[in-house]
């Protein structure tokens, strides 16, 4: 490219660049949401002229009590299993960074989930948790009841948070373990000298040093796990009784089972919506916390 | 980067104890369904289970023969992860080197951009998404998967491949200029192969989700495109008691090449994250 020397040109040079991603982004992106915004205001179903009705979707939407328990039920699903993934996730990270032989090892082998996609893992939990299956052959070892995972509407909702816990805590734990091991070793020597207790150590030292990799790990795994779709979906599908059926899969189920187009894509708005005042709630807690603890 | 165990540190049985669950809990369930692929029918439902056996591959040859589909998913699953890695790598690392390497007001909103897309949950996108695929004839095309994957991860690849040339020392390129190369030699010849490191770790999380994605290959693949994944979703949803055996044996066929990918590149994995 003869751009050299070129004076104009070169100041547009890095504007080339970037040019094709901001392209993509935008027309895939966001094109995409400003049309489901306008779809919004219409009755409209794929193949069908769109007729325009103004809010009523939305006034629909805010009174339908599906919407409302599906509100609820993605929030205590996503406060749960955010809950879990980060425990199993700091639990195995802070283990695993004790330093063990063959560390690699087991550093792969507890990474794997991650490798696995969600119809897979949907495959394996539901042959694991089957009436028939090794987790209830397991529990009446321990003289417990089989329990009915899958068609039991309380034992549904568990058994969609276990495995996003299963799968999506590797992210975490990697996260945290990169962050524990970039620590200098002096402070955890000179807390030992001091006569700290494992507690206090964890306490007061290795968790206020991990809060820069919490916040970004939980950050991403908040957003991500608040739109889940494909794993309850494959799961469960919603069900059973509306258990799990969480706000992607009643938008899911509106747009693409009963094609009412317009009414879904006024869910996906709120999803939208919804996800933006969590991400930002989240990280004001967050902050707060932080400043807090330093002042 | 510090990969050595802290071998000054005394471990407790409690620790050895609390790894080996770590690990049951992390590994049985694939290794109970890869195992499974290799029993008969009558096996993998016993009570108790079982787990010692005598494989067969009884499962995988009734795969072979009843669901063609899902080898040609296997096909498209290949050629849309290698064709996102491909597509993503040319895009993003000129993205990153002008965020690196340049200032700008619009380059800033740019970035900023990026960061924000990524916010936006994927299925809000399908509903205008799906007629417009029919519209301009991209309903059931490898690239129209490939476009998808790649806007989702252009993002995460930018910012990973960017921190990496923010490491390179700029001089090499001053030093290559004077020698009378041009921009974009610069940037095939000398930046990419300095940040090749990143560029690793950048593509194992996306050949990850490529390979592994459901939601946008359930919706916008017919016939000629469908991917693995989708294949194992429909096997799944008809299963008559019989059919389990293929669909194990799908599914390790599906996991496998993805998890030794992972192991094998857990080292860049971990270096990506820790930017």
């Amino acid at each position: 490219m003869a751009l050299i020397g070129q004076r104009r040109l070169d100041r547009l040079y890095p504007y080339t660049l970037v040019a094709p991603i901001l392209l993509l982004l935008t027309v895939v992106i966001l094109v995409p949401i400003l049309h489901a915004g306008y779809t919004s205001f219409f009755r409209y179903t794929i193949g069908e002229p769109m007729e325009f009705i103004g809010l009523r979707n939305y006034r629909v939407m805010l009174t339908d009590s599906g919407f409302w328990s599906s509100v609820w039920r993605t929030l205590v699903f996503t406060a749960s299993s955010l809950l879990l993934q980060y425990l199993v996730g700091l639990g195995l990270a802070l283990l695993l960074a004790k330093g063990f032989r063959f560390q690699r090892l087991w550093l792969a082998l507890l990474v794997s989930p991650a490798a696995i996609s969600s119809v897979v893992a949907a495959v394996i939990w539901r042959y694991m948790l089957g009436y028939d299956g090794v987790v209830n052959y397991a529990l009446t070892l321990f003289g417990v009841e089989p329990v009915r995972w899958l068609t039991d509407p309380f034992f549904a909702f568990v058994t969609v948070v276990v495995v996003m816990v299963w799968r999506f805590y590797p992210e975490i734990m990697l996260i945290l373990y990169a962050s524990r091991i970039s620590m200098p070793q002096e402070i955890f020597d000179a807390a030992e000298v001091d006569g700290a207790t494992p507690w206090q150590t964890f306490r007061s030292l290795t968790f206020p040093l991990l809060i820069p990799a919490t916040l970004v790990a939980m950050s991403f795994r908040l957003i991500f796990t608040f739109r889940e779709f494909a794993l309850p979906w494959l799961l469960t599908r919603g069900g059973p009784t509306g258990a799990t059926n969480f706000l992607s899969i009643h938008m899911y189920r509106q747009a693409f089972n009963y094609w009412h187009s317009g009414y879904g894509s006024a869910i996906a708005w709120a999803i939208m919506l919804l996800t933006l005042v969590l991400s930002i709630t989240y990280l004001r807690l967050m902050y707060t916390h932080m400043f807090r603890e330093e002042g | 980067m510090a990969h050595s165990p802290r071998t000054r540190q005394r471990r407790s049985p409690l620790a050895y104890i609390g790894l080996a669950v770590g690990v049951f809990w992390a590994v049985f369930p694939i290794y109970f369904i890869v195992s499974s692929a290799f029993m008969t029918p009558a096996k993998m439902f016993s009570w108790p289970p079982t787990f010692v056996f005598s494989p067969t591959l009884t499962n995988f040859v009734n795969l072979w023969e009843r669901w063609p589909g899902f080898f040609s998913g296997m096909e498209n699953s290949l050629i849309i992860t290698v064709g996102s890695v491909v597509l993503a790598i040319a895009l993003s690392v000129p993205a990153a080197y002008a965020f690196s390497r340049f200032r700008g007001r619009f380059l800033s909103l740019g970035a900023f951009w990026t960061i924000v897309v990524r916010m936006f949950p994927p299925i809000i996108i399908t509903i205008p998404l799906y007629p417009a695929l029919f519209v301009t004839g991209m309903f059931d095309q490898h690239i129209t998967l490939v476009l998808l994957y790649v806007t989702f991860f252009v993002s995460l690849m930018t910012w990973i491949m960017k921190a990496s040339i923010d490491a390179t020392p700029v001089e090499i390129e001053e030093a290559a200029m004077l020698d009378g190369c041009g921009r974009m030699r610069i940037l095939v010849w000398v930046v990419l192969p300095l940040i090749g490191p990143g560029v690793l770790a950048a593509s194992v999380f996306l050949v990850n989700f490529a390979w592994n994605e459901y939601l946008f290959a359930h919706l916008f693949a017919g016939s000629a495109s469908r991917t693995a994944p989708v294949v194992i979703s429909e096997m799944m949803g008809g299963v008559t008691g019989a059919e389990w055996g293929s669909t194990f044996a799908a599914s390790t066929l599906q996991l496998i090449p993805v998890l030794l990918f992972v192991w094998i590149f857990q080292k860049a994995l971990l270096r990506g994250l820790n930017l």
